[in-house]
């Protein structure tokens, strides 16, 4: 008896506390609120945290990039729909040239960077291996005809920008899945647990285009939310970062190439804008430093982040984005090297 | 998992905060990139298509990841069918 009222008497005690902490943290989310709805309606927060200027760059970035993530669910359906099971594996084989065939692929299948990772997905669950899905991941962003044509238009036609960032996206995208294919994870059932393997015989005609489009959305649901995220977190690191950082190293050629590595990351740009970004620092940056921007802010960026472990394993994420990093410091310092005639 | 639906809960209403606030301040057509009106009336469409299917009623329930609830999901479609239909008429008004 005297254990039993122990027991009761410690529940009790547990409850007791567990509802003055659900009390108490109740209350200091209302306080919060309400300290948080003073401040913005006296201004204040407005100027502390420029909600406005928030508001307007995660509107912009949410609205530009959703037609991206609309076409890419699209090809992964589509792929996924109407391409055979094996079709993708045999393409896409596990070798050097299929490789460069699936860093290539974004410059024919018409998604960017937000709709890369639906496809990988779809890649993936048709037997490609993870490393080969990498490189498509990795360089998609940058090889894509959006992106290239982009680069061409704002450095007022010159071919040199266009060769040295594709050229470099697909060397660092090939490095960095010869890489992580080391100890890349096999293909479990997972990936096919989810969703259907690939076109049945018991799927004709209107069953397939409704399997397609139920895939579409699917994915769209799946990779939206951590575009969101990730466009809220760029919004907020565009509006507070310190404008007056830009020009402190531009006198300083080794600094200023880690300085725009991280800006182009921390701004986490859409591959049509980035190019237009990068021309009008041309004129206060190095070649080399120029270069690590378009790179870096395609391939090591907010998005990826998040949405590349939705994919891939944390190892191969991991791995692949420190080799992605390294290199483009590296090719940053070859191309000053070669173009200014100086490696710093 | 409750933080996984709280966060997507987030998410959502993240979503709607962006899409409303374009609405309330009437500068939907904000929402219209001049250089990329082809991808976004694409898009639009293909958005739309997407939207009707899934909403077209349907004998067995789908093998994918969607939700299942008819009215959640017919929440969440007309949610993303809205920027879709603006993406069209800006893009009609703009070229036209």
């Amino acid at each position: 008896m005297g254990v039993l009222l122990g027991k009761v008497g410690a529940h009790t005690h547990a409850t007791v506390i567990g509802g003055k902490l659900r009390a108490v943290t109740l209350a200091g989310v209302i306080a919060l609120c309400i300290g948080v709805t003073v401040l913005y309606e006296a201004g204040a927060l407005q100027q502390l945290l420029r909600i406005e200027t928030i508001r307007a760059l995660f509107q912009s970035i949410v609205w530009e990039a959703f037609p991206f993530i609309v076409l890419g669910a699209v090809v992964s359906a589509m792929m996924e729909s109407f391409i055979r099971g094996d079709a993708m594996a045999h393409m896409l084989p596990d070798s050097l040239g299929g490789r460069a065939v699936a860093s290539l692929l974004g410059v024919v299948l018409p998604v960017c960077d937000c709709g890369a990772v639906s496809v990988a997905r779809t890649l993936r669950r048709k037997g490609v291996g993870e490393s080969i899905a990498f490189s498509y991941a990795l360089s998609t962003p940058t090889l894509n005809l959006v992106a290239l044509y982009a680069t061409y238009a704002a450095f007022h036609q010159q071919w040199t920008w266009v060769i040295l960032r594709g050229g470099a996206a697909l060397a660092i995208a090939m490095v960095a899945g010869l890489v992580v294919r080391v100890r890349e994870e096999a293909l479990t059932e997972q990936w096919t647990s989810d969703y259907s393997v690939g076109p049945s015989p018991a799927r004709k005609g209107w069953a397939l285009f409704r399997h397609a489009t139920d895939h579409a959305g699917a994915e769209i649901f799946a990779v939206g939310p951590f575009f969101i995220l990730s466009a809220l977190m760029a919004a907020v690191a565009q509006s507070l970062w310190p404008i007056h950082s830009i020009t402190m190293f531009t006198q300083h050629s080794l600094w200023s190439i880690v300085l725009l590595m991280a800006l182009g990351s921390v701004l986490s740009l859409c591959s049509e804008a980035d190019a237009f970004v990068a021309a009008s620092l041309s004129t206060l940056f190095s070649p080399g430093a120029i270069l690590a921007f378009l790179l870096m802010g395609q391939m090591v960026d907010l998005r990826n982040l998040l949405l590349m472990p939705r994919v891939f394993s944390r190892r191969t994420v991991v791995a692949g984005l420190a080799v992605a990093t390294i290199l483009t410091f590296v090719f940053a310092l070859a191309v000053n090297r070669y173009l200014v005639g100086g490696w710093v | 998992m409750a933080s996984e639906r709280t966060l997507r809960g987030l998410i959502l209403a993240l979503y709607g905060w962006a899409l409303s606030d374009m609405l309330w301040t009437g500068s939907i057509y904000r929402m219209i990139n001049a250089g990329m009106v082809p991808v976004q009336m694409l898009a639009g469409l293909c958005l739309l298509v997407i939207v009707g299917v899934s909403l077209w009623p349907r004998k067995t329930a789908p093998d994918t990841g969607v939700a299942q609830g008819v009215w959640f999901r017919g929440m969440l479609y007309a949610l993303f069918a809205l920027p879709a239909v603006i993406y069209l008429i800006g893009a009609y008004t703009g070229i036209s």
